[in-house]
């Protein structure tokens, strides 16, 4: 146990780099699956009791808009400048939490009927969405809180660093399959 | 150069008594009971293949062998190996251009040569004189039906399933999977696999999808002369499974079309 | 993933203050207890209330589920290794040193490999059980074990599943994987350590929920789940989804740790020419288990949705055979999962034993990439019974293109042993028999190959025998000649050479008794997944029934051996193999750190042309000894 918490090398950083992305691409996988089982089950077919504005165009949106603020805060975390880091992280908890609450509202108000699933793909993509945006908002929140207790600036770049970049993945893959699974 | 030659020597001998012991298999029986041109060409493609890998397989296991045997080490002293190398340019390119040369062989024949043979044997053209028999897999039961005689569910005396074929001919099984007696959702149906044991080919049969199995039947036997002569599932559907079998019996032209004679009254009474 | 992320954080303040506590893994129990009843109830009862509600419905059951794993990981020690300090709360855990440490959540590379390797014999132990159960019923025609033919089955698809996903996958992966892939690296730490210690604890959660399945009822389908025959079984089949859940998510941080380890966490000196054989073993599984392992998950959880709420997508909606086709697009790299590191393991052994050179390296790491690269590509072979004719010739082709690279690794072998002055140990002799047994699975993968053969004795015992011989014949065997040949690492003691032997050649020989006769078996008409059969083919059932239990037997006593052993065995020297590969440079077993020098590579490690060391400095001059 030690009390001190070294910077990272940049052979460190270089590597946790590469450890989260091994882990973005790895998670790729699911959404490209669901895309095809799309094709396979449901061809062209939209569900009309998809919803188009809840489950699909708004979250994108807000995740798009939340990466804003996630990388002004990567910025400031790398110069240091600990408030406005945490000041932009909030911002962009409750742009993201606005946007978690988008995604799960149409799984809740949803009349599941076994015998009719056409339009069911798009709920599993709204639902896995949800949970991706859930873990981010999670990771988030650890790294805020980790934040208020002082523990943030350079040496804890890579935290940020690492919700940047999550962040910016589950917006980016939400994205496509909003755009593969309302428009193509 | 002695280690060589007697690798060799080793090698030539295994692989000779490996081709003995392969072409006394093949002219018993590789499928243990054949009943149609199809399991006859299937068993040749599985014996050719035995015989072209009897030498891969005694040059692997030989090696093994030898090398654990002669090169093994004596004494209780770990030593270095007094003979050391990194490659061997000739070793390594004659095995990979002969396991690329295998490779191809295989594919041409007979993977190539064989398939083609079975899809020439669909093609309709040579096919017009065929026996049409309609298959349907319900959980858990075969259902047979003959459309050019009327026969709607071929049975014996006691309701079970029968199938009954005339011998030297070419059959066109038809297969569906649903279930007729299903009394709210025909279609909910699961995956089976229709196997005829001694005709050498199994064919899945697929919910919503009609698939057909072409079989030139070749001599008269039936279940009770070889269980091999029996449909079977193959594809695990539920726990009925294992019950789904049904007898098959290939008859002379003249019992096929008595047979066709009775089938037909105990559909009228 | 926020254990990535935090990762390099490292432990917090220390607190002196430390409250009593429970041993972590009975409070993982009781709070995995308490969370599934918490949220079971508010499933059941509150949120989903169902016609007459039942107290355990799907629904109810699966988040039940989530919430007591995710309690159970929270309880063996997570939640302050982990969770905490990822919020900024300083961590009160200490990490006791002795054997405790084993039985809680760890970040020490070697504890963790030791976990997963017990971890992976208590699946194999409890499948292998299984499987003795299904032996003994089919030495009968009749049913006589089971009372009926949905407990076979449900039997089955346990055996399959818990092997395939909690040994076949990990036993040489997340367990000798996570031991010794540091260690090889000249590293004293895996790259993502927290990450790595989460991971383990989910495989004795996943094989739990995997054998406890049949509680909420049976499922017929077999390891692959398979759809639409799935969406009839009773309610066991969600065990099944989310089992191999947790089992996947576990292999899939493996891949991810070692992967990172491998490259970043090298010695000096450790260039990618000097990659250790095995360490090539691990980064192409990895590479596979990194795509596919996702690939699978989304198909199951696809399957639970249609399960649990329903979604019936399998059903009603499209081809029947879609699940199949994404079933089978992961099930065929899976198995080179299972036996490229048994691969890599030869190559890393026989060298060593035979005290000479590697032959032909850059063959063997070029067989085991392409290996990997073709592997996604002949899925659909074990579809022939089922594809239109047109694709059979393609997957036709790859599936026998794909035995090349598989042959360059006994093309190294093979160049390796000759003229070598090879030592005849229990590992080098279970390498051997391993390589047999391979060439025979691989023989037959030829046959099946052949769509008209294919079509013949897919589905049959055949197709048993032939992937038994691939798992059991070459990754068991290996994954034993694994134990032997780095007990003396683990433990600093060794086996017996006589029992090791002896042990050896009898699975070898039950091993071969009772499989070779699926294959005749499979050619006389015994289909799969029966426990009810012709009657003709009794005589020969019962026959391999009995070696497979011979068999079974052997395994066991292979185990209590070298447990006896690890506790018993006579202390050896350091390095008992003279290896040159930087596991073998540490201590055995290795002291509080792996190298208190982190050593530097200054040469290959399968030059055995002269005694030059492949490292610099004598790594660990100033470890303390035989510390444990
Ligand atoms: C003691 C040794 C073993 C015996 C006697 C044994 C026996 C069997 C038997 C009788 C079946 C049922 C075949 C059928 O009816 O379809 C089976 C299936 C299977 N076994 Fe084993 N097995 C053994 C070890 C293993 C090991 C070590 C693995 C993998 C690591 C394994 C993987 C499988 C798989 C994947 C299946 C297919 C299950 C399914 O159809 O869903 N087995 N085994
Ligand atoms: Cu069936
Ligand atoms: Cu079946």
């Amino acid at each position: 146990m030690h009390d001190v918490i070294e910077p990272l090398t940049p052979r460190e950083l270089r590597k946790n780099r590469f450890g989260l992305l091994l882990f973005v691409t790895s998670q790729l996988v699911p959404t490209f699956v669901l895309i095809n089982v799309r094709f396979m089950l449901a061809d062209e077919y939209v569900s009309a009791q998809a919803d188009l504005l809840l489950g699909g165009l708004l979250p994108a949106l807000l995740l798009l808009l939340g990466a804003i603020p996630v990388w002004r805060a990567v910025r400031f975390a790398a110069v240091g400048s600990t408030d406005r880091m945490r000041r932009q992280l909030t911002l962009a908890g409750i742009v993201g939490l606005v946007g978690l609450v988008t995604q799960i509202w149409p799984l809740i108000h949803h009349r599941y009927d076994a015998l009719t699933p056409f339009g069911e793909v798009h709920l599993a993509s709204v639902g896995v969405g949800g949970f991706f945006t859930l873990v981010t908002l999670i990771l988030l929140y650890s790294v805020i809180a980790r934040a208020a207790r002082g523990q943030a600036g350079p040496e804890h770049y890579w935290g940020v660093e690492a919700t940047g970049f999550v962040w910016s993945f589950n917006a980016l893959s939400w994205l496509a399959i909003y755009i593969v699974m309302f428009w193509l | 150069m002695g280690d060589i030659v007697g690798f060799a020597v080793a090698w030539i001998v295994t692989s000779a008594l490996g081709e003995l012991a392969v072409s006394a298999v093949r002219r018993g029986s590789i499928y243990y009971y054949t009943a149609s041109n199809q399991a006859l060409d299937g068993e040749s493609a599985f014996g050719f293949i035995l015989v072209m890998l009897v030498p891969v397989v005694a040059f692997i296991v030989v090696m093994l062998v030898y090398n654990m045997i002669r090169f093994r080490a004596r004494g209780k002293e770990i030593l270095r190996s007094q003979a050391q190398f990194y490659t061997n340019k000739v070793f390594v390119t004659v095995w990979i251009a002969i396991s690329v040369v295998v490779n191809l062989l295989f594919y041409l024949h007979p993977t190539a040569s064989a398939l083609e043979q079975m899809f020439n044997g669909e093609e309709a053209r040579y096919n017009r004189q065929d026996l049409i028999v309609n298959v349907t897999a319900r959980q858990w039961q075969w259902l047979f039906n003959y459309p050019q005689y009327n026969i709607t569910q071929a049975a014996d005396a006691n309701g079970n399933s029968v199938m009954f074929l005339p011998a030297d001919r070419t059959i066109k099984f038809v297969l569906r999977s649903y279930d007729p007696f299903h009394t709210y959702d025909a279609s909910a149906g699961v995956i089976h696999g229709f196997w005829v044991p001694a005709f050498g080919l199994k064919q899945d049969i697929i919910p919503g999808e009609t698939r057909y199995l072409y079989i030139h039947t070749n001599k008269i036997t039936s279940y009770d002369v070889n269980p091999m002569v029996r449909v079977q599932c193959t594809e695990v559907c539920g726990p009925g499974h294992p019950f789904m079998e049904a007898p098959v019996h290939v008859v002379s032209a003249a019992d096929f079309q008595k047979w066709i004679a009775s089938q037909q009254k105990q559909q009228q009474s | 993933m926020s254990s990535i992320a935090t990762d390099l954080l490292g432990d917090s303040p220390s607190q002196t203050h430390r409250r009593p506590m429970l041993p972590p893994v009975v409070r993982g129990l009781i709070w995995a207890l308490i969370a599934f009843l918490v949220f079971n109830t508010l499933m059941s009862e509150v949120l989903d209330r169902m016609p007459y509600h039942p107290f355990v419905t799907r629904a109810s059951v699966t988040v039940g589920w989530v919430a007591a794993v995710c309690a159970w990981l929270l309880g063996v020690g997570v939640w302050e290794g982990v969770v905490r300090p990822s919020f900024g709360f300083p961590t009160l855990w200490e990490t006791p040193t002795d054997w405790r440490k084993y039985f809680m959540y760890s970040t020490d590379h070697r504890v963790i490999g030791l976990q997963y390797i017990f971890s992976s014999i208590g699946g194999f132990l409890i499948a292998g059980f299984a499987a003795m159960l299904m032996r003994l019923e089919l030495m009968n025609q009749n049913l006589w074990v089971f009372s009926n033919p949905g407990a076979y089955l449900s039997t089955v698809g346990i055996h399959g599943t818990v092997m395939m996903f909690s040994v076949g996958t990990v036993g040489l992966v997340g367990g000798f994987g996570n031991y010794l892939i540091p260690l090889m690296v000249g590293s004293n730490k895996s790259a993502f350590p927290r990450m790595s210690g989460v991971s383990q604890w989910l495989v004795p959660a996943g094989i739990a929920t995997v054998v406890l399945s049949p509680v909420l009822g049976q499922w017929t389908t077999g390891w692959r789940g398979y759809e639409p025959l799935a969406s009839q079984d009773p309610a066991g089949i969600v065990f099944y989804y989310l089992g191999v859940f947790a089992l996947t998510t576990s292999s899939l941080m493996v891949a991810i740790n070692l992967t990172a380890t491998i490259l970043f966490k090298r010695a000096p000196g450790l260039t990618w020419n000097r990659i250790p054989m095995f360490a090539w073993g691990m980064l192409t599984v990895s590479l596979l288990n990194l795509i596919w392992l996702p690939e699978i998950q989304m198909t199951f959880l696809l399957g639970l949705l249609g399960a649990v709420i329903p979604f019936p997508y399998f059903t009603q909606v499209g081809s029947p055979l879609t699940y199949l086709e994404v079933f089978w697009l992961f099930g065929h790299p899976e198995v080179y999962i299972v036996v490229v590191p048994a691969f890599a393991l030869w190559q890393e052994i026989l060298p060593v034993m035979g005290q000479k050179s590697l032959f032909a390296r850059q063959w063997g790491i070029i067989g085991l990439v392409f290996v990997m690269i073709l592997s996604g590509m002949v899925w659909a072979h074990h579809m022939f019974t089922n594809m239109s004719n047109s694709q059979m010739l393609p997957f036709s082709f790859f599936t026998e293109i794909i035995s090349i690279p598989t042959g360059f690794a006994y093309l190294v072998v093979i160049g390796t042993l000759w003229k070598a002055r090879l030592r005849l140990t229990t590992p080098t002799l279970l390498v051997l028999m391993s390589m047999f047994n391979f060439l025979i699975g691989g023989v037959t993968g030829v046959l099946l190959a052949d769509p008209v053969v294919n079509l013949q004795v897919h589905d049959s015992f055949f197709v048993v025998a032939h992937f038994h011989y691939t798992i059991i014949g070459a990754m068991i065997f290996s994954w034993f000649a694994a134990f032997y040949y780095w007990l003396p690492k683990f433990t600093g003691r060794m086996y017996s050479e006589r029992w090791g032997k002896v042990l050896s050649v009898w699975i070898f020989i039950a091993f071969n008794v009772a499989f070779l006769q699926m294959f005749l078996l499979g050619l006389h008409g015994m289909n799969r997944w029966v426990p009810v059969y012709p009657a003709y083919l009794q005589p020969m059932n019962f026959q391999v029934s009995l070696f497979a239990i011979l068999l079974g037997i052997g395994f066991v006593l292979h185990f209590l051996h070298i447990a006896w052993m690890w506790r018993h065995g006579p202390r050896v020297e350091e390095n008992p193999w003279r290896s040159k590969t930087l596991e073998w440079q540490a201590t055995s077993p290795p002291g509080d750190e792996n190298f208190t020098t982190i050593p530097t590579v200054v040469r290959g490690f399968y030059d055995y042309s002269d005694d030059r060391p492949a490292v610099s400095v004598d790594v660990h001059a100033d470890a303390p000894q035989g510390a444990r």
